[in-house]
């Protein structure tokens, strides 16, 4: 077992970005990562095991900040994908980012676990293990929700321009 | 258009987790095939303005906050000892009061005790002034004396 300090900060960094591109508040996010760690050093220290502890804190991650959109969509109907991101950014890229992020909401929510871990840059034997999806399954399943996505930001497009 | 590859075998091309003989038959595919390799082209640039795209989000550096849990963890235990350590107190401080103020068996009395009996019928309806009445007094030696009034 490594030790507890290693695992913080070889993973926080990653699972703050999974969180960041599910809840588009930074401060929530640090608050749901901070949240796992507990949860995370509880577990380990009433003595149980976890076997790929990489894989369990992504997916407690993306459980959490689900819950947390779901929580918050119950109480709130204001669209805060535009909200949320623009605060911060005010960039030429805003419009982009604002346009994949309602895309991305209406993808199934595996589909939109697996290709934020793939813009991630983790390898599809990670990604297998924390989706817990068939290995053979996820190129086919990535390519195409992909292909998904870029069909939609063009439909979006066209009806924005033409 | 019968052997062309499957966009699953560009997606794991282009993701470098094709195995080296798939790597082979789509180098040798793509060689002859000029639809496929435009696919391969178009898909593999979906692939990283994807990524780019998404990544703008937290293209901020993160800063890893100071690993608080551990201490948290030991804050909470502290307090369960504190708050240990404050009722054994409080309960050494009762304890203490106890040993040190025993309760005194034997009670000194100094006063005179009065004892009031009726032996005898009495009538309720007569005025007071004229009802019998004995009155006993104890001395703290314990002698009685007994007083008539009538």
């Amino acid at each position: 077992m490594e030790s507890f300090e290693k695992i913080y900060t070889d993973n926080y960094e990653t699972m703050f970005r999974v969180g960041r591109k599910i809840v588009y508040d930074s401060d929530v996010v640090s608050d749901i990562v901070q949240e796992v760690f507990i949860y995370f050093f509880d577990k380990i220290n009433r003595g149980e095991k976890v076997h790929y502890h990489k894989s369990w804190l992504y997916r407690a991650t993306y459980n959490k900040c689900i819950d947390y959109w779901r929580e918050k969509n119950r109480f709130e109907t204001i669209d805060l994908t535009k909200a949320g991101t623009l605060e911060d950014e005010n960039e030429d890229n805003t419009d982009a980012i604002v346009a994949l992020n309602q895309v991305m909401e209406k993808l199934k929510p595996q589909e939109r676990f697996l290709v934020i871990l793939y813009s991630e840059g983790l390898s599809y034997k990670e990604m297998a293990e924390v989706t817990e999806m068939k290995y053979s399954s996820v190129g086919k399943t990535l390519s195409r929700t992909l292909k998904k996505i870029e069909k939609e930001l063009k439909y979006q497009y066209d009806e924005l321009y033409n | 258009m019968m052997n062309c590859i499957t966009n699953d075998l560009i997606q794991r091309y282009i993701d470098a987790e094709a195995n080296s003989d798939e790597c082979v038959k789509v180098k040798t595919h793509i060689a002859t095939c000029e639809l496929c390799r435009n696919k391969l082209l178009t898909q593999e640039k979906l692939a990283i303005d994807f990524k780019e795209t998404l990544n703008l989000l937290t293209k901020n550096t993160i800063e890893i906050p100071p690993m608080a849990i551990p201490v948290q963890v030991n804050r909470r235990r502290s307090v369960l000892r504190m708050r240990l350590a404050y009722a054994l107190a409080a309960a050494c401080i009762l304890i203490s009061f106890v040993m040190i103020f025993p309760k005194h068996e034997k009670i000194n009395q100094d006063e005179i005790r009065m004892l009031q009996a009726i032996d005898e019928e009495f009538d309720a309806n007569l005025p007071v002034s004229e009802q019998k009445m004995v009155i006993n007094v104890v001395d703290p030696t314990g002698k009685i004396t007994e007083f008539y009034l009538d």
